[in-house]
């Protein structure tokens, strides 16, 4: 998918409890080039899931832009929480998303996500890891030309949550698409991004950026990520 | 399996002595004030020779169903709307609790005046008693709705009408059951107080009959009938729904 995104949030604003308002975002500029993967780095409450829902087109409450080239693309999300609807199964979970081509779409993503003995199984039933596996699904059958993930792996142990970044790259590496992924890990970083964007503390706004080339199948390999985890604690805001 | 079957065994066992008390109390009485069971059962079984027992207690069935649904879907959709606007809540707050400690029979009285004595104006009036439970209810479900959820469809683009069919509407179950529960039992005591005022007929009506007979083997087997009535549709109807809806939850 050929689909860039143009960043330029002047300023959001929060409502503060005390009755006056908070900066969340300030002066924040991004440009995401097509089929790049930007991780999104920073501080908790620097404002990075803030930023998501003004791209997700859930915000529209900022000074600023968000510049799509064109009309707003099919934008698959991933969020925190897998956030499925537990009265449906995987299936009925990934069907809701979709208007069209239904069936076909739903069981191609399942064989290609490994899901497809879970496809009668309501989310109670499913372990985190796979929870957030059929979420990832969701995101993917809608064909999206806009990835969206925040935190989608966090709270998983480190083997759950690397089965999930591996899967992801293989599922990138058959249908190469612009992404933006929020994360606290620089270590989750490095195995995924093209491109890794330190945020400030709040209110957010860009301080740097690490540019990292290397096929992402082999980034598991500690003789590449090594390296690469020293570019980018070096790099890193103190 | 055993605590189940053992509470079955209960059930029947506390079902069977009523009957008894009530057979032997009745013998013991001997009086037309005091029928026993077996005087009623033939009494019901005289009055479906007759064919008055089905229909009227098939009209009065269709009064319930009608007021029923009636009640539930404008109190779902107005609790609905006032769980999720607090402003809509503190405008009409006070209207909502108004209508529910209105007591039911000035409503009934009110609609016969204002209406006339006609099938509207007792089935809405039936409604009217119903509606004011009905958007508590469904107003506590919709202000506990899970905006994560929301958000989630909104980010994938649902509909309006997705969205409330099958990302909000399965969060009120609980409360739109629990509601239909309540409901069902309060509307056909009801509706059996606006045929006994206002209908010329229904088991509300035959009742009244009755009562300026001092007939009480006749209202003992209407009311008997409608509440195996009642109960047919709870377990045949409502409890069926509502596992359902719940096969999710195993």
């Amino acid at each position: 998918m050929s689909q860039s995104v143009r960043l330029d949030i002047a300023a959001k604003r929060h409502p503060d409890p005390a009755g006056g308002d908070r900066l969340a975002l300030r002066d924040l500029q991004l440009d995401i080039a097509a089929q790049e993967m930007v991780c999104l780095f920073g501080p908790s409450g620097c404002g990075k899931t803030t930023l998501m829902t003004i791209v997700a087109g859930l915000d529209s409450d900022f000074e600023g832009t968000v510049d799509f080239d064109g009309p707003r693309p099919a934008i698959g999300v991933v969020f925190q929480n897998p956030r499925l609807l537990p009265w449906m199964t995987v299936a009925q979970n990934l069907a809701l998303v979709l208007t069209e081509d239904v069936d076909a779409r739903v069981d191609a993503v399942l064989a290609a996500t490994g899901l497809a003995a879970h496809r009668d199984h309501y989310p109670g039933q499913l372990s985190g890891g796979l929870a957030r596996r059929v979420a990832l699904a969701r995101a993917m059958v809608v064909e999206p030309a806009l990835l969206l993930l925040d935190e989608p792996f966090a709270s998983l142990d480190q083997k759950g949550a690397d089965e999930l970044r591996r899967e992801l790259q293989t599922v990138l590496q058959a249908r190469p698409t612009t992404a933006l992924f929020v994360t606290h890990d620089l270590r989750e970083a490095a195995l995924l991004a093209d491109r890794v964007v330190f945020l400030s503390a709040a209110p957010g706004t860009v301080v740097t950026e690490v540019r990292l080339q290397g096929e992402r199948a082999a980034r598991f390999d500690e003789g590449w990520l090594q390296p690469a985890l020293v570019r980018l604690r070096a790099a890193q805001p103190a | 399996m055993t605590g189940r079957s053992s509470t079955l065994i209960y059930r029947l066992l506390s079902l069977a002595a009523l009957i008894a008390a009530w057979e032997i109390a009745g013998q013991l009485a001997d009086s037309r004030l005091l029928p026993p069971l077996s005087t009623v059962v033939q009494v019901i079984a005289a009055e479906s020779a007759a064919g008055r027992m089905l229909s009227e207690t098939a009209i009065t069935l269709a009064r319930v169903l009608a007021s029923f649904t009636l009640a539930m879907v404008i109190g779902a959709a107005l609790g609905l709307l006032l769980g999720r606007s607090p402003r809509l809540d503190g405008l009409l707050d006070s209207w909502v609790l108004l209508l529910l400690n209105l007591p039911a029979l000035v409503v009934i009285v009110l609609a016969y005046v204002w209406f006339g004595q006609i099938e509207a104006a007792a089935i809405g009036a039936v409604a009217i008693n119903k509606i004011p439970t009905v958007v508590v209810m469904v107003r506590e479900g919709a202000r506990a709705l899970d905006a994560e959820l929301e958000d989630m469809a909104a980010s994938f683009r649902l509909s309006r009408w997705r969205t409330l069919r099958h990302v909000i509407l399965p969060q009120l179950y609980p409360y739109l059951m629990g509601a239909a529960r309540s409901g069902l039992a309060l509307v056909w005591k009801i509706v059996l107080v606006v045929e006994l005022l206002g209908r010329p007929n229904g088991v509300g009506f035959q009742i009244s009959i009755a009562f300026q007979h001092f007939d009480v083997a006749m209202i003992l087997a209407y009311a008997l009938t409608f509440i195996i009535v009642v109960q047919v549709v709870e377990f045949g109807l409502l409890r069926p729904l509502d596992r359902r809806l719940h096969r999710w939850r195993q």
